[in-house]
């Protein structure tokens, strides 16, 4: 399908992978500004990018499970078992024994009585409980069941942003707060877990919060797999909710409209007007003005470009195919 | 810790970790295996059948990675490290079977008939998922290292021992070829109203 008349040489696979300087992105700018051809190109290339990365994402699937972990942990604990050398090392205070004569049994009697010593003085001059030893500097916090745990995967130099909080960098792990407003950056996706078997994954450069058991979708796209667990979620966007009866769901939230694609189960749409349950997988479109239908052209595209440069709308449109992510057997 | 006393980001976190490893705490390197677990997978699921398969490489990786923590670099990204052990299994794994990862120049015949016309029941990211199977396995690794785990393409020529350049073009390339056939199949599709 070669449309393209216009005889200027631009990049636009680089442009849409950021390889280009500025000036010279600027100049694809200007050009596509003036040139519905190329305008139309680069909203190919920019689609073809979005679903090579679908293709090639790290998916659901790849998630570790506690199995695979520990399964790697006791493959380490086997082959690789603590050295002796590190037990028996020695140790300075052993060293500063030996210097006074004392070796072997020795030693260590005159350590467990030194030991011991420090202890009663210690005792009997604190009225407090003997203290907790010292704990490592946690990396990971232990993750309630009742919270969204989250995953980042994004280039390094990408994070999940707090809006509101410019300077804010979010580790590509951890817990969502409720009440925070989070922004995902432009290249990358989060994935979620509630519960710890309920799965999400938000993309599109999604800006959302959660509240309790909502998740509050300001704009992006949200893949939610929920299992009996996670039927308490539900998904609000700016245009109505999303309440889930155990199922397999997608849900995209634009200014003008969003999106639900039901792949699996049931769920309930619900508008300041109107309520629909959509039983069978298909998609609907929940409005701004309340109604909910099956028929939406999205304009809300990446490039604001004049309506008559945008591709066949069809191709705008197509659903995810989710199931790709599934499998790569 | 970090330098100014803010919260550790996740690099200095890491680093923490790997130098705990070295210090002889091996459960710190429990944390590293959960981190970087799903992207040794999302790579090593694309390029090879089965999931023991996969499986085996993803534990490989990371008990080589930790025979080799000593030899690594902590002021670098341990990521592409990582990547680099699975891509050598990986690339282990192929000689065996008397292939090797070799970035060999491509053209359209990379999909000869096997690949269905427009208007046979296919959509575009079917096609896609097709299309990128087909490749040679050090594209396949180039196209999973640069959408999937998004590196950039200098930390691909480290992880593939390739020339920066080659990198380039080679990706360039195949992605023309692939939008070729994923451009024609959705057009076809919406112009005979196939939902």
């Amino acid at each position: 399908m070669k449309e393209r008349t216009c005889h200027e040489r631009l990049d636009f696979q680089a442009y849409v992978d950021q390889q280009l300087s500025g000036p010279e992105q600027t100049a694809v700018e200007r050009h596509v500004r003036e040139c519905p051809a190329c305008a139309r190109e680069l909203e190919r290339t920019r689609l073809f990018f979005t679903d090579l990365q679908v293709a090639c994402a790290v998916g659901r699937g790849d998630l570790p499970t506690p199995a695979e972990i520990d399964g790697v942990m006791a493959r380490l604990a086997r082959s690789h078992p603590v050295p002796d050398s590190a037990a028996t090392a020695t140790a300075p205070w052993a060293a500063w024994m030996t210097g006074w004569g004392f070796e072997g049994w020795r030693a260590a009697t005159v350590g467990a009585a030194l030991g011991l010593l420090l202890l009663m003085v210690w005792a009997v001059r604190s009225p407090g409980p003997l203290p907790r030893p010292a704990t490592p500097p946690a990396v990971s916090t232990p993750a309630p069941a009742d919270l969204f745990a989250f995953t980042l995967s994004a280039p390094p130099s990408q994070a999940l942003g707090v809006v509101g909080k410019p300077g804010a960098k979010m580790a590509t792990r951890g817990h969502l707060q409720s009440g925070t407003v989070y922004q995902l950056p432009s290249v990358g996706k989060l994935y979620v877990t509630f519960k710890g078997e309920n799965r999400l994954e938000l993309s599109k450069q999604a800006r959302f919060e959660v509240a309790g058991t909502r998740v509050r979708l300001h704009t992006g796209d949200v893949w939610c797999r929920l299992q009996r667990t996670g039927r308490d979620i539900v998904v609000e966007t700016p245009t109505g909710t999303v309440t889930p009866l155990g199922t397999r769901f997608y849900v995209e939230a634009t200014p003008r409209a969003t999106r639900v694609t039901l792949e699996e189960g049931q769920v309930i749409l619900r508008t300041r007007t109107t309520t629909v349950s959509l039983k069978r997988p298909g998609t609907l479109f929940m409005l701004t003005d309340g109604t909910i239908t099956t028929e939406f052209e999205t304009r809300d595209v990446a490039v604001q470009i004049p309506n008559s440069h945008l591709p066949d709308p069809r191709t705008l449109e197509r659903p995810p195919q989710a199931d790709s992510l599934q499998d790569g057997y | 810790m970090s330098r100014n006393g803010a919260p550790p980001d996740a690099r200095e976190q890491e680093a923490e970790l790997i130098r705990q490893v070295r210090a002889g705490r091996r459960e710190s390197f429990r944390p590293l295996v959960e981190r970087h677990w799903p992207r040794i997978k999302g790579l090593a699921r694309r390029i090879l059948r089965g999931p023991d398969l996969v499986e085996d490489i993803c534990q490989e990786t990371f008990l080589r990675a930790f025979e080799k923590l000593a030899s690594f670099d902590n002021t670098r990204e341990f990521a592409p490290w990582l990547a680099k052990i699975a891509v050598n299994l990986i690339g282990e794994h192929f000689r065996k079977g008397g292939q090797r990862l070799q970035l060999v120049p491509l053209d359209e015949r990379v999909f000869p008939r096997a690949v269905p016309e427009p208007g046979e029941e296919v959509i575009g990211r079917m096609l896609l998922d097709d299309c990128l199977e087909r490749l040679p396995v050090a594209y396949r690794i180039i196209f999973v290292l640069r959408h999937g785990l998004m590196f950039s393409y200098e930390e691909i020529a480290q992880v593939l021992d390739e020339p920066l350049g080659t990198v380039k073009v080679s990706l360039f390339r195949a992605r023309e070829i692939l939008k070729v056939f994923w451009a024609a199949v959705p057009t076809e599709l919406a112009r005979e109203g196939v939902k």
